[in-house]
């Protein structure tokens, strides 16, 4: 997508991105359409004109990305699925003055990042434990490896949870939702130098921590 | 020995979008190249702290059970007073617009009139009874009703309206005209 780095790899939503058609006026027929085969767009028609259900559907579309979205705030479930909860609300509202300039995939990814923006600036996660956040699958590769790289992913997560909230922001909205400096400087109010300096204290800080792990 | 990457420098180096002569430097130095390194590996380790686990299947109807309910007392459709105080305002503000062009519209009242200088002087220089022509007018006036004076006197308004609806060649005239009548009577 935006990101030019070789070595910043997409862990993400390109592929969930993928398959938006193009709008149709769903107006004319929004309550006769079936909700399951529109597209995300005629959905947000049938929305607009009264249908709740076509809500519903955008939901059961969109849910998985925003839980992942907010997990990587949140740190953990519980207040990922928390956090998923108010992006829904807040885009239900939202939605009623949606004028379809974006794909409403990216829309609600932004809503998404607004939300966990605003709790990071509140709240410190909590990272769950590793216990939790382990899903050892014995048909993948090997099962030792994989409680090895779990143990890792999660100290990394909880560095990251502990990082100042500026170099959190930053380092998750670049690594994780792909925005260029220059997007993220817009979202958080500073220049693109002072968002590289972030990025780099965020990542310097996270060696540091790392290094004292085995 | 060129100088040293700066941090944004080295973010830049990290997703290759460095200059050339500082990509030189950090492929030439020591310190810069494995600063990059190490901020790399990092970046790995990031990139794959982000796969979330998957939650229990049962999460997802949770989920949107829990979303139903807080938006039950939503209206997906807005409230009429929010869909339609744009059009209102945009029909307001072209109202005040047309009511404004129209005021600039009207003609500005005319400029005040030069001040005439007085033209005589003549009323010190003469005194009033040894004035026969003020001793004509006091003959002729003792004469005439009250109904004769009103018919034949233009109205004060009138009058007014005349005097300042003149060019001002016509009010020069007017002025040297008086200044002649007076003159006469000197």
């Amino acid at each position: 997508m935006r990101v030019g780095a070789d070595s910043v790899v997409a862990v993400g939503w390109k592929s969930w991105d993928v398959g938006m058609t193009t709008a149709k006026d769903a107006s004319e027929s929004s309550a006769a359409i079936d909700l399951e085969a529109s597209d995300d767009r005629a959905l947000v028609s049938a929305f607009q004109a009264g249908r709740r259900e076509a809500f519903d559907e955008l939901v059961r579309r969109h849910q998985r990305h925003i839980f992942q979205l907010c997990y990587r705030y949140a740190g953990n479930q519980e207040d990922a699925a928390d956090l998923a909860q108010d992006v829904f609300v807040r885009a239900f509202k939202g939605l009623r003055n949606f004028k379809g300039e974006s794909a409403v995939a990216t829309w609600l990814h932004r809503v998404g990042v607004n939300a966990c923006l605003n709790r990071i600036a509140i709240k410190r996660p909590i990272v769950e434990p590793i216990e939790a956040a382990q899903h050892v699958d014995a048909q993948a590769r090997d099962p030792l490896d994989e409680v090895v790289r779990g143990e890792r992913a999660a100290a990394v997560r909880a560095a990251i949870a502990r990082l100042p909230p500026k170099q959190r922001a930053t380092l998750m909205l670049r690594v994780y939702d792909e925005l260029s400096h220059d997007e993220i400087a817009k979202i958080l109010g500073s220049s693109v130098g002072a968002v590289k300096a972030n990025f780099f204290h965020a990542l310097g800080n996270l060696r540091r921590v790392m290094k004292t792990k085995p | 020995m060129t100088k040293h990457l700066s941090p944004a420098e080295t973010i830049d180096a990290l997703e290759g979008t460095l200059a050339a002569d500082r990509a030189a430097h950090a492929d030439a130095c020591g310190t810069c190249g494995a600063q990059i390194e190490e901020l790399r590996a990092v970046m790995r380790d990031v990139v794959e702290a982000g796969a979330v686990p998957e939650p229990s299947p049962l999460m997802w109807d949770v989920l949107q059970h829990r979303i139903r309910a807080a938006t039950a007392a939503e209206s997906p459709v807005l409230p009429l007073w929010r869909r339609s105080w744009k059009p209102a305002v945009a029909l307001g503000a072209i109202a005040a617009t047309a009511l404004l062009a129209a005021l600039l519209r009207t003609p500005a009242p005319p400029a005040p009139a030069p001040a005439i200088e007085p033209a005589v002087t003549v009323a010190a220089a003469v005194p009033v009874e040894e004035d026969y022509a003020w001793d004509l007018v006091v003959n002729l006036a003792a004469n005439l009703s009250h109904d004769d004076v009103h018919d034949l006197a233009p109205s004060g308004v009138a009058s007014a309206v005349l005097v300042e609806n003149m060019t001002p060649r016509e009010r020069e005239a007017l002025v040297k005209l008086i200044q002649r009548e007076m003159g006469g009577l000197e």
